[in-house]
């Protein structure tokens, strides 16, 4: 697992550790000072732990600490197995404590607690105990244990895991055999004399020499060779004792390759908290770069904004005097011309001067409009206020305000051009911003009158699917250019001396704005234009709302 | 018409002010125009105009505040504005939104205007509850 400078788990292969604080815990401040120290630990259901822990360090920072956390009763286990070959053998592993004195790390046979209890003082250099550490040799001694009995023992020191090792059995039951023998040997050199010498010499021998092989072995596995196998004849007893000290090879290269796995892991934890430290580097970098470019880009669109609005204030402020009072000198001429009966010639003059200066500050306050519009689609803040409403709401909406002739001065008054439209049979609601479909509705109707002379220009509209509704204004005029067609909806696609070029296009964002599609045919029979556009049909059970949003 | 109704027009530029109070007046209407904000909120009669009408871009005190101050003094009173600048408009409605206050869209005229729309829209206003 691996904890942060405060001790708290951040990552572990068991989540039960995980969020876990552990800043007073040993092996957590241990682990903060030096690299690899292994701490024994004793649960409170008497299971021994071992941590071995560590500080975790990127370019002399302290992170945090490793701590790779193994149980060892499988590694005690082995000796209790080894333990049940004879009745008095068991196996001691012993490490230095703080005081510098040898402490048991597992429980003993004939001491079930001893296990970090039992302590032998440094100064019991004759104990096997203290020898397998300190002298740091391998020996075999006679000796007594902690319970004042005779034993033989053998002792190693391992080196990588800083332990020592001491095997040993009661000397009682080592020579029982030998003991035995003693009493064959009187009984029988009573009755032969150089025989029983012979005998004991050779039966002697069977006991002296598989120990003396034992002590030969125990000197090559000090000089490291773990992989010495021990071949012993002999009693039961020193064979299994062999058997034993062959074990602890075994053990001490299972210790030594943990080891090694251990340190391999952390190398690799290590590692890959050193990449993922770039990585979380290289996120924040970039994250910086998204920020700034974000606020500049806010920046820009806040700037792009007040451009807009400063524009379109400068640019329409001056019109509105200019509108307002021409309309207001024409209202006073047209009166002057009415009330005398025979207008004067120069009064016609006056009232055509202010005809064409009223067009054209209608088609500067057009231009104004477009402008904007199209700078608003292009900086992507047109905004639509959509409300729920009835299509031949809006339809009658602006048909009548074409019908209203004073409105459409710019109008030739003279051309016989009637708009027809049969209100559609079914209520069909639209969700829309209705200011900006009358736009689009009036840029067809406006588009239509311009290249219609004479004749009818017919409006209708229909359902075509279950959510689409589809209004035509088909016109009777001169058609569209086949060289303008393809790019109809483009800007300044335009072959009249009229238009600013930017309804067209202002009409097919706004109407894609909504969800729809707009596009244009020359009619069949050779007369005129149909332009069509959609638009999804709006949920009716929204009636409600429709009644909030309408006017007060 | 019974009685006469009376307007209030506050915009900082005189040629416009001069303009649509001759527009209005030859429809009938009474106007009062002031092209300093300040001097047309310490002249203001309470529970005395049908409606006010504010440009939003002027110097010394904007539309909006001018707005704040006026509601302030005469909570009923029907205020409009008369504007080029929409999208300022927006972000103001929005702002009062925030506050609780419902300031519908129809109380803004797109600047320019032509008098006849404006003459309807004005009589729109006035009608409304």
């Amino acid at each position: 697992m691996i904890l942060d400078p405060d001790g708290k788990v951040v990552a572990s292969t068991n989540n039960a550790y995980l969020d876990t604080i552990h800043i007073e815990d040993k092996f957590f401040i241990e682990g903060k000072k030096q690299n690899n120290v292994t701490i024994l630990f004793k649960q409170k259901n008497q299971e021994l732990k071992s941590y071995l822990t560590g500080p975790l360090t990127l370019s002399d920072k302290f992170l945090g600490v490793v701590t790779i956390i193994y149980g060892l009763e499988d590694l005690l286990s082995l000796f209790n197995e080894v333990e049940d070959f004879a009745a008095t053998a068991e196996i001691i592993l012993a490490k230095i404590d703080i005081n510098g004195d040898a402490v048991v790390i597992n429980p003993l046979r004939f001491f079930p607690d001893a296990s970090l209890n039992l302590t032998v003082s440094k100064n019991q250099t004759h104990t096997p105990t203290i020898q397998s550490l300190f002298k740091n040799e391998n020996r075999f001694t006679e000796s007594k244990d902690y319970r004042g009995i005779p034993v033989l023992a053998v002792t190693r020191y391992i080196d990588n895991l800083d332990w020592g090792v001491v095997v040993k059995i009661d000397k009682s039951e080592a020579f029982a055999s030998l003991e035995n023998l003693k009493y064959i040997t009187i009984l029988i050199g009573i009755l032969v004399g150089v025989s029983i010498i012979f005998a004991s010499i050779v039966l002697g021998n069977s006991i002296s020499n598989p120990i003396q092989k034992l002590r030969n072995i125990m000197k090559d596995v000090t000089k490291g060779k773990f992989d010495s196998k021990i071949d012993v004849g002999g009693t039961n007893e020193i064979e299994e004792l062999a058997k034993q000290l062959d074990m602890m090879s075994t053990i001490s290269n299972t210790n030594t390759h943990l080891n090694e796995l251990v340190r391999e892991r952390t190398e690799k934890i290590e590692k890959s908290i050193v990449e993922l430290k770039e990585k979380e580097e290289a996120l924040k970098e970039s994250n910086r770069q998204l920020v700034s470019v974000n606020e500049k880009l806010n920046l820009q669109s806040r700037i792009q904004k007040d451009f807009i609005n400063i524009t379109a204030h400068e640019l329409r402020t001056p019109i509105v005097p200019i509108i307002t009072l021409c309309e207001l000198l024409y209202k006073k001429i047209m009166n002057e011309n009415k009330i005398s009966m025979n207008q004067s010639k120069e009064n016609t003059k006056k009232e055509e001067f202010l005809k064409v200066i009223l067009r054209n500050a209608y088609r500067l306050y057009q231009l104004t409009q477009d402008i904007l519009d199209v700078t608003k689609i292009e900086s992507q803040i047109l905004r639509l206020n959509k409300e729920l409403i009835q299509l031949n709401e809006i339809i009658e909406n602006v048909i009548n305000d074409y019908k209203d002739n004073t409105n459409r001065k710019r109008y030739d008054s003279n051309k016989e051009v009637r708009i027809v439209y049969e209100p559609i049979k079914d209520t069909i609601f639209v969700n829309v911003d209705k200011a900006r479909i009358i736009q689009v509705l009036s840029n067809l109707l406006d588009n239509a009158l311009k290249f219609t002379k004479e004749g009818n220009i017919f409006i209708s509209a229909k359902k075509i699917k279950e959510e689409q509704v589809i209004v035509i204004i088909k016109d009777s005029g001169t058609g569209i250019d086949l060289e303008i067609l393809p790019r109809l909806f483009e800007k300044f696609a335009t072959k009249s001396e009229e238009g600013t070029g930017l309804g067209l296009y202002i009409s097919k964002n706004i109407v894609e704005a909504h969800g729809g599609k707009i596009w244009a045919e020359n009619n069949s029979d050779d007369r005129g234009s149909t332009f069509y556009f959609t638009l999804p049909i709006g949920k009716s059970h929204k009636t409600k709302e429709y009644g909030e949003n309408s006017r007060r | 018409m019974t009685t006469i109704k009376k307007i209030l027009l506050v915009d900082n530029e005189i040629d416009i002010t001069y303009a649509l109070e001759n527009a209005l007046e030859n429809y009938g209407f009474k106007v009062d125009s002031f092209n300093d904000p300040i001097l047309a909120l310490d002249n203001y009669q309470i529970h005395f105009y049908d409606l006010v009408i504010l440009d939003i871009k002027m110097p010394k005190m904007d539309g909006f505040e001018l707005y704040i101050k006026l509601r302030e003094k005469d909570p009923k009173v029907k205020i409009c504005f008369l504007t080029a600048s929409e999208l300022f408009y927006e972000e103001f409605r929005h702002a009062r939104l925030q506050l609780g206050e419902k300031v519908g869209e129809e109380y803004f005229i797109q600047k320019p205007i032509k008098t006849d729309e404006l003459i309807k829209k004005i009589d729109t206003l006035m009608t409304n509850k």
